[in-house]
């Protein structure tokens, strides 16, 4: 039985693996599109105090959940690896090298919840979210300690907050854009 | 302001190399400023990249935005040493905060640090072109189809920089104040939203276009130009692998491993 559009949209993607052209190719410019706009958010963050990535933690988390929802693997990691390596190369952030295994890690995180979950509800943001920004945040938590020489419980202070804001922030965000994608019929 | 220069041939000896050359030269420098603690060895490193860079015609507006970005990065380091460092003795006190020895010197040799490791990386970049960035990985047996995506990033880098300054200026000749801090902070979300659906928009258009093409139809792909590994960089990688490996051996040696 053929499915009507409605039905084709609302049908529950679980792949882990997608290598069609869209998706690989829309993970080199998102890579590249995140990077810009971290660009923007860590000269804010940085602005008010270094160790505390939240805006950035916020961009990074929702599009590496972005990504990952829709272009699946290896586009998330591409995509993070993408972000992490351009990063290094303009300082983005003194932290920047640990960003290579946390994106790394963290797409991988995203991926393994969305395959188990229809990825519909809010819960099921916020637990892929709330797994993706804690594994990023302890390799971004150990960037901090030590390149920047901070205390472990400062480190881990500043990667908890950096973690909270992540989880509430990419969890609206990721749903909210995911659904204006779709009704735009960009994805 | 462009983040980096991107590579354009500028008919010097930097042309000619093998991209495994650069690549080895790049990880040869990331070693040695995370595996050596000397500032006196990463303060040579951060005057040799800009120095070997400028060699190669590289110009020195490259360095340029990094510049800036270190001198921040510099100052906030030193925030932070003088806040957290409680090593050594006291050498200054001014109400609560106490400065102890030993915390410029760590903020300086962690920003000399960062330094060699952004520059070597801008480096890399910059003197690489991105087809001999695909070509470097087809030869590390990566599938074609994974392997240009190196070299699309960096094409794909100064186009979506201008995407993100037309959206700005567009947003500003909207009315949206983009001056102060708070400002900034406040269009975050009505700059990124469009350049996240352009830059969806755009990611479709590429696709489609490269398929039209017949981006993928042959598993088997040809290059006009082949990568030439010379004797002499032969040896240079060789030398630079032994280098490498004897910072770490030097690094990992107290611990007893």
């Amino acid at each position: 039985m053929s499915l009507n559009s409605e039905q084709v949209l609302n049908e529950v993607d679980t792949r882990l693996w997608r290598t069609d052209t869209k998706a690989l190719v829309g993970a080199i410019i998102l890579g590249v599109v995140s990077m810009l706009l971290q660009q923007v958010s860590i000269r804010i963050d940085s602005a008010i105090w270094t160790p505390l990535i939240i805006l950035g933690g916020i961009t990074w988390a929702t599009l590496t959940g972005l990504i990952t929802l829709i272009f699946r693997q290896p586009a998330g990691i591409i995509m993070g690896e993408t972000q992490a390596l351009i990063a290094m190369a303009t300082g983005l952030s003194p932290v920047a090298l640990f960003f290579i295994p946390a994106n790394f890690f963290s797409s991988l995180a995203y991926s393994l919840v969305a395959r188990k979950l229809s990825m519909q509800k809010w819960s099921h943001h916020f637990l892929a979210q709330m797994v993706t920004n804690v594994v990023g945040n302890i390799f971004v938590g150990y960037g901090l300690h030590i390149v920047l020489k901070l205390p472990v419980n400062v480190a881990v202070i500043s990667s908890a907050i950096t973690c909270g804001a992540g989880i509430v922030g990419a969890t609206i965000l990721t749903q909210k854009i995911a659904d204006a994608l779709n009704r735009a019929g960009l994805v | 302001m462009a983040l980096f220069e991107a590579y354009r041939p500028r008919g010097t000896w930097m042309d000619h190399l093998d991209p495994r050359t650069k690549l080895a030269w790049l990880i040869l420098l990331i070693t040695i400023a995370f595996a050596n603690p000397r500032w006196q060895v990463l303060l040579v490193l951060a005057v040799a990249i800009p120095a070997v860079s400028l060699a190669a015609g590289i110009p020195a507006r490259t360095f340029y935005h990094s510049s800036l970005v270190l001198v921040i990065i510099t100052v906030q380091m030193v925030v932070i040493q003088l806040i957290f460092n409680h090593d050594g003795h006291i050498i200054f006190q001014l109400g609560p905060l106490r400065v102890y020895s030993t915390a410029l010197p760590m903020a300086f040799t962690g920003a000399l640090r960062i330094t060699v490791v952004m520059m070597a990386a801008m480096q890399f970049l910059s003197w690489t072109p991105p087809s001999d960035l695909t070509l470097l990985l087809v030869k590390c047996r990566i599938p074609y189809r994974f392997a240009m995506l190196a070299g699309l990033a960096l094409r794909f880098l100064p186009l979506m920089e201008r995407e993100l300054g037309a959206i700005y200026e567009s947003q500003g000749a909207r009315g949206l104040a983009l001056d102060s801090g708070i400002q900034k902070l406040k269009g975050l979300l009505p700059v990124a939203m469009p350049f996240l659906y352009r830059s969806f928009r755009r990611a479709g258009e590429t696709a489609l276009a490269m398929e039209l093409r017949g981006f993928g139809r042959h598993p088997q792909r040809t290059f006009l130009h082949d990568l030439n590994l010379r004797s002499v960089e032969t040896v240079a990688i060789v030398l630079m692998g032994i280098a490498a490996s004897w910072e770490v051996y030097l690094k990992i040696k107290p611990l007893g491993l």
